[in-house]
């Protein structure tokens, strides 16, 4: 019986307390009959998770503890050793090791981790810089065979997060021809695009399945990096990269917009004019600064949130109806 | 659907208790009101952030026009204060709940801005807790009632900082923790009590809970010149609930054998003894079982969330080498897995 369920009975019970003379004694029995309380079968289920989790984490932890201890004194072949043996372990045991597809994933998703602690580990003995973007373009690099090749849409998250990571830390520490409008108009675009390309894979059968979470996951960074990009555009008078932006945006949150009424999804519902409030909300500072406005945009979003709330929750109850 | 459900519900309870009368309606209505798309996480987040959005430009607002006079702000908060209350009554949607409330913390955070030019701080948390102890009573709807009684519950700990009597810090963990153990065992007793009591009870429940980390965390952190001595005290009044939510879990089970409870009873002394400097992590684990034993969503994962961060916390503080602590962490690691070996057996049988 999980807490959902305990949570609408919860609701119900004491629903029906407020409005009638029903007995404390009888209300507690119910409590306990319709499962609201704990029962002992989901105690033991408790203690046997709990036993099991602080076993391994404390475990875990006192391990890695001890390397932290001992790191400083170890030389440096011993350190690359000891995380290229790791690597070296996750990467075998999720070729060869005989279970579900799942296991084997998470095996190579730890494998792809342990990628980016090599490479920390030798920017660490090397003394390479923290945020060297090669770092993390090499992490990238590394590990994008083993995401194309899986069907893992952590990896494939993990992979982007990584390309995303890498061209920003680019931007900031190699060239500056590109400024902050530009660099976030690339990551808008780069961002839809990629919802765009797993979509047609998806569409194309050439994967098998496309979690939701993974795709709202990129939009959401890429309404982020979108919104962002227009908002700095219009504070600058809209240098290409805002007006680019802006042209972008238009079509994609239309289409965005129409996959949500036809997928029945309040998702897109919920971000994207969210994102437009807040542009027109940049639009109003960039015409006056004064306090006076600042009442206006107040308006703006709490007119605003009220129209898009009341507009999901009419759109939700027509859907669920059906 | 729900209303053949419903019917048997209530029909099961006449048979227990022949007196029973209900207001069919209003129950009713109830139900469809909850079932409704209200509990969406989409919306709630919006409705987070919009009310976030408007707050923070509104204050600018304020402040701007309003910060430089401290009769003007205790006007105008006393009035945006009484407006959200009376409003609150009439609200029917998330949204207005949100608005509403970003009304009232704004009336609330001006009028204590104007007051603290006019008097001092013992007074301003004085009137605060009065004032929402008013709003906790006069307002409708979940968010408003949680939000009073937090700052309810704050203000009274506020009295503690400001007149630095850090000892009585026990005292009110004692009265924290009672009243929360008192208020989530009796939930029967309390809704039977009163529509407006009934009404209350989740969002005091919930307050009293955050109020509790909230307390547990002040406990743990350093603040320089206030040390909090005499840690042990918060840590006994910890277990004592602890063992009292034992024996109610146990009785609530039918265990009835005597050497089962003494096992028990005594494995859990056992596994408090390393912490008894940490009534953070003694409480934190307090709220877990409480929660999981009456279905409490929330306060499970906020008392998980707590649990991990002091149980961190103390690692993170022991003065020890990095050595000696991965010793500690190994040993007790190896006794909770033992533990896990020990007692699979017990725990695979009942499970089918």
């Amino acid at each position: 019986m999980n807490f959902n369920v305990k949570n609408f009975t919860r609701l119900l019970i004491h629903s029906v307390s407020r409005h009638s003379n029903w007995k404390p004694v009888l209300i507690k029995h119910t409590l306990k009959n319709t499962g609201v309380y704990a029962n002992a079968a989901e105690w033991k289920t408790f203690i046997y998770y709990a036993l099991i989790t602080l076993g391994l984490a404390f475990s875990v932890a006192g391990i890695i503890f001890f390397f932290a201890f001992n790191w400083a004194h170890l030389h440096k072949f011993v350190k690359l050793g000891i995380v290229q043996t790791i690597l070296l372990s996750f990467t075998l045991l999720a070729v060869f090791v005989k279970s579900s597809i799942t296991v084997k994933n998470i095996l190579l998703m730890a494998a792809s981790i342990t990628v980016g602690a090599l490479f920390a580990v030798f920017g660490q003995i090397y003394q390479t810089g923290a945020n060297a973007y090669d770092f993390f373009l090499g992490w990238t690099v590394f590990i994008a065979l083993w995401a194309f090749i899986s069907a893992f849409p952590p990896l494939w998250l993990l992979l982007l997060v990584l390309i995303n990571t890498t061209f920003m830390l680019f931007t900031e520490q190699v060239t500056t021809s590109l400024n902050f409008e530009a660099v976030n108009t690339i990551l808008f675009a780069f961002n839809s695009l990629s919802i765009l390309v797993f979509e047609w894979l998806y569409a194309t059968a050439k994967i098998e399945e496309l979690p939701g979470w993974f795709t709202r996951c990129i939009a959401l960074a890429a309404v982020m990096f979108g919104t962002i990009a227009i908002c700095a555009g219009i504070h600058s008078n809209f240098l290409p990269g805002g007006l680019i932006s802006l042209l972008m945006a238009i079509p994609l949150y239309y289409i965005a917009i129409h996959r949500s009424l036809k997928n029945k999804d309040v998702f897109y519902l919920c971000i994207i004019p969210l994102s437009i409030q807040v542009i027109l909300a940049s639009v109003l500072l960039k015409i006056s600064f004064d306090p006076g406005m600042y009442l206006v945009i107040t308006l703006l979003f709490l007119g605003g949130i009220t129209l898009q709330i009341s507009q999901i929750i009419s759109l939700s109850k027509q859907w669920h109806a059906e | 659907m729900q209303n053949n459900n419903l019917e048997a519900f209530l029909e099961n309870i006449k048979e227990q208790q022949p007196d029973f009368e209900h207001d069919r309606e209003s129950i009713r209505n109830d139900t469809l009101a909850a079932s409704t798309i209200y509990s969406n996480l989409g919306i709630k987040v919006l409705s987070v952030i919009g009310g976030f959005l408007g707050t923070l430009f509104f204050m600018g607002f304020i402040a701007a026009a309003i910060f430089d006079s401290a009769i003007g702000s205790i006007i105008f908060g006393s009035i945006f204060i009484i407006l959200a209350i009376i409003l609150s009554k009439t609200s029917k949607s998330v949204l207005a709940d949100t608005s509403l409330l970003s009304l009232y913390i704004i009336g609330m955070v001006i009028l204590g801005v104007g007051l603290e030019r006019k008097t001092g701080d013992n007074s301003i948390a004085g009137t605060l807790f009065l004032i929402s102890i008013l709003a906790l009573w006069f307002s409708r709807g979940f968010v408003m009632q949680f939000i009073s009684a937090l700052i309810a519950n704050g203000s009274l700990f506020s009295f503690l900082i400001i007149n630095e009597a850090l000892n009585l810090y026990h005292v009110y963990f004692a009265y924290a923790v009672l009243v929360f153990i008192v208020f989530t065992h009796n939930e029967a007793e309390i809704i039977a009590s009163g529509e407006k009591i009934n009404r209350l009870y989740s969002p005091l429940r919930s307050a009293y809970l955050f109020s509790l980390i909230a307390v547990l965390a002040f406990g743990s952190l350093d603040f320089g010149s206030l040390k909090l001595e005499y840690k042990w005290i918060s840590s006994l009044i910890s277990i004592a609930a602890i063992m009292l939510i034992i024996t109610y879990i146990l009785n609530s089970l039918g265990v009835q054998k005597a050497s089962v409870k003494i096992y028990i009873y005594l494995l859990s002394v056992l596994i408090f003894l390393p912490v008894v400097f940490a009534p953070a992590i003694l409480g934190s684990l307090l709220i877990i079982l409480i929660s999981y034993h009456y279905g409490h969503r929330t306060g499970f994962w906020a008392g998980t969330l707590a649990f991990i961060y002091f149980v961190s916390r103390y690692y993170y503080d022991l003065e020890f080498t990095l050595l000696v602590k991965s010793e500690i962490m190994l040993a007790s690691g190896a006794l909770f897995l033992l533990a896990f070996f020990i007692l699979k057996p017990h725990l695979r049988r009942h499970e089918n």
